[in-house]
């Protein structure tokens, strides 16, 4: 067993290591270069380039990131099904609605919060008892109806934003394109400590019922054998699983593929056990979306692409991939 | 000494058609118990109830004299443990993290404890699975995932096994170990309800046997007492024969 847990350590500590060396090295890089003796001796223009351009923008992308592994594995495992992710459960096209109906309103803030963020996390909640009040059958919840429930309200939303972007002005259209690309921008610091105070104790949160998830990722009918309250646990990770895609939709528009490709690719590698799955995950989605976030602001330089457009071109292909080895494996 | 599980006048309909009618029953420990019947009859229901899976029965099902729903979860799932028919595992689990599986009632913290990691050791040599522990379950044989399911209730330490239907699809080397192995639980103290579809296993290995037929008891007594060749003939609607293999054990012939 020691050697198991030298494992988990070792597995641990190295996708940690990839985030980290993601936050030091992603912010030197740009159409501009930089370096950090310059920028932390308060030296112009690489300290503002470094603080307050590059540095809240790859923070926003490690946090988002991370989120959205989490949030990938914590709806598979719920689902038993490992190309379930917030975007097959609704709850991302929800969000969406929410931010494409704000610009179509021409809202812009409500209290001190731009109006697009509230707009999109309030879909993501509606969306969320939407699904939760279809999929629920007396005191349980059905993980097939559930599925189904977020593939009908998917098509409701995307509609429904057809609709908004057909009847809005020609400005609106644009804005509601560019944001539906999803895009990774310059934060201001309070912003930022707000996502992540919201962010890690929910992250926290699902990693201390790692044991039960594990359960629950066999079957409903052998973790309740076990002493797991089912009803419970799903609607734990239901609107913990919401809340951090409804977060990250909200503050950097429907991101595709991170919470897919991350924790299938470490399945592949460390195994299923979500107590190493879960923390690797959040670290390795982290690094996955600074990494692409990075990539999209510095291909075209000084053009950007939008985030969300490398996440899928690199995703959509792997999606695919897993489709068909799926069905292999299910003739095998 | 009182029965672990006392069934009174349990009935369960799904929809409006009947699944089982007035069930009374008990279990004590130290039993092998093999519930047979036709496809339908209602084993699975009574075992689902029993494992505390089905809600929504009439009459009284108790364990140790409470209603296994109103057992605190956990508490409950110390003394029974439940073997589904199928186990279907999506991702990529070893064969001995499913058998660690099994110790989550036992276990506080987020990881296992040096006990807990002794009953797992002991659950796989116990049922011969150590030679695959680290290999992905999803890719063992049937009778080798239903060995490794079999040593994860092991390693749940309860003093109830409740089994729907544990050698279905396996080869005969695994359907006798499976047996072997349900038996020496039952003669340490073990209470074993497995509900099967082969006679003569149940025959062979079983202390009791139990009869359902459309929701009801038609029989429940000894092996020898149970298969009577019209009793057969009135449940499943086959002719058969009766024999007596090894100490005077009915065994069954079908089909003439």
């Amino acid at each position: 067993m020691a050697s198991s847990r030298r494992r988990f350590c070792i597995a641990l500590l190295s996708s940690a290591a990839a985030a980290l060396v993601v936050l030091c090295v992603a912010p030197l890089i740009g159409s501009t270069s930089i370096d950090y003796s310059r920028a932390l001796a308060g030296l112009s223009p690489d300290n503002e380039i470094l603080f307050y351009t590059r540095l809240p923008r790859v923070l926003l992308a490690l946090l988002a990131g991370g989120a959205l592994g989490v949030a990938g594995v914590l709806f598979q495992a719920m689902l038993r099904d490992a190309l379930a992710t917030p975007y097959t459960l609704g709850v991302s096209s929800g969000a969406s609605l929410g931010a494409v109906a704000a610009i179509c309103l021409g809202w812009r803030e409500v209290g001190h919060l731009p109006a697009i963020w509230l707009a999109a996390f309030a879909g993501a909640a509606v969306v969320l008892f939407l699904v939760m009040g279809v999929a629920t059958e007396g005191r349980r919840m059905s993980s097939f109806t559930l599925l189904l429930a977020g593939v009908s309200i998917n098509t409701i939303c995307l509609a429904a934003i057809l609709f908004l972007q057909y009847i809005a002005t020609f400005g609106q259209t644009f804005a509601i394109v560019r944001w539906l690309m999803g895009g990774i921008d310059a934060v201001d610091y309070s912003t930022l400590a707000w996502f992540a105070a919201a962010i890690l104790p929910v992250v926290g949160l699902v990693f201390l019922r790692a044991r039960d998830w594990n359960l629950m990722a066999v079957g409903e009918d052998w973790a309740a054998a076990h002493g797991v309250s089912v009803s419970r646990l799903m609607l734990s990770g239901y609107i913990l699983g919401s809340f951090l895609a409804g977060s990250v939709t909200a503050l950097a528009g429907p991101i595709g593929f991170v919470g897919l490709i991350v924790p299938h690719a470490l399945r592949l590698k460390l195994g299923a056990d979500h107590r190493l799955l879960l923390p690797c995950s959040f670290f390795t989605g982290a690094a996955f979306l600074a990494t692409c976030d990075t990539v999209a602001r510095t291909v075209l330089a000084p053009t950007e692409i939008p985030v969300g457009v490398v996440t899928a071109l690199l995703g959509g292909p792997f999606f695919i991939w897993l489709l068909r080895s799926k069905r292999r494996s299910l003739w095998l | 000494m009182s029965a672990l599980y006392s069934l009174t006048d349990v009935g369960m309909r799904y929809n409006t058609a009947p699944v089982l009618d007035a069930v009374t029953l008990s279990f004590d420990a130290a039993q092998l118990v093999a519930i047979i019947g036709p496809n339908g009859a209602g084993k699975s229901t009574l075992l689902g109830i029993m494992a505390g899976l089905r809600p929504g029965h009439t009459g009284r099902c108790e364990y140790r004299g409470i209603e296994p729903e109103h057992w605190p979860r956990r508490a409950f799932a110390r003394k029974v443990a439940f073997i589904p028919q199928s186990l279907r595992v999506e991702f990529p689990f070893t064969a001995e993290q499913v058998v660690l599986m099994g110790r989550t009632p036992h276990c506080d913290g987020l990881f296992e404890s040096p006990a807990d990691l002794e009953a797992v050791e002991s659950a796989l040599a116990i049922t011969g699975t150590l030679p695959f522990r680290h290999r992905d379950f999803r890719s063992l044989s049937g009778g080798e995932r239903q060995l490794v399911i079999l040593a994860s209730a092991i390693a749940q330490q309860p003093e109830t096994l409740l089994l729907d239907e544990p050698t279905t699809f396996l080869d005969l080397r695994h359907q006798v170990a499976i047996y072997r192995l349900l038996r020496d639980l039952s003669r340490q103290g073990m209470l074993v309800v497995a509900v099967t579809h082969d006679l003569n296993l149940a025959a062979a290995f079983a202390d009791r046997i139990v009869v359902l037929d459309a929701g009801r008891v038609a029989a429940d007594a000894a092996p020898s007492q149970v298969l009577a060749p019209e009793r057969i003939l009135e449940v499943f609607g086959v002719a058969s024969e009766l024999h007596r293999g090894p100490e005077g054990r009915p065994w069954i012939v079908y089909g003439q």
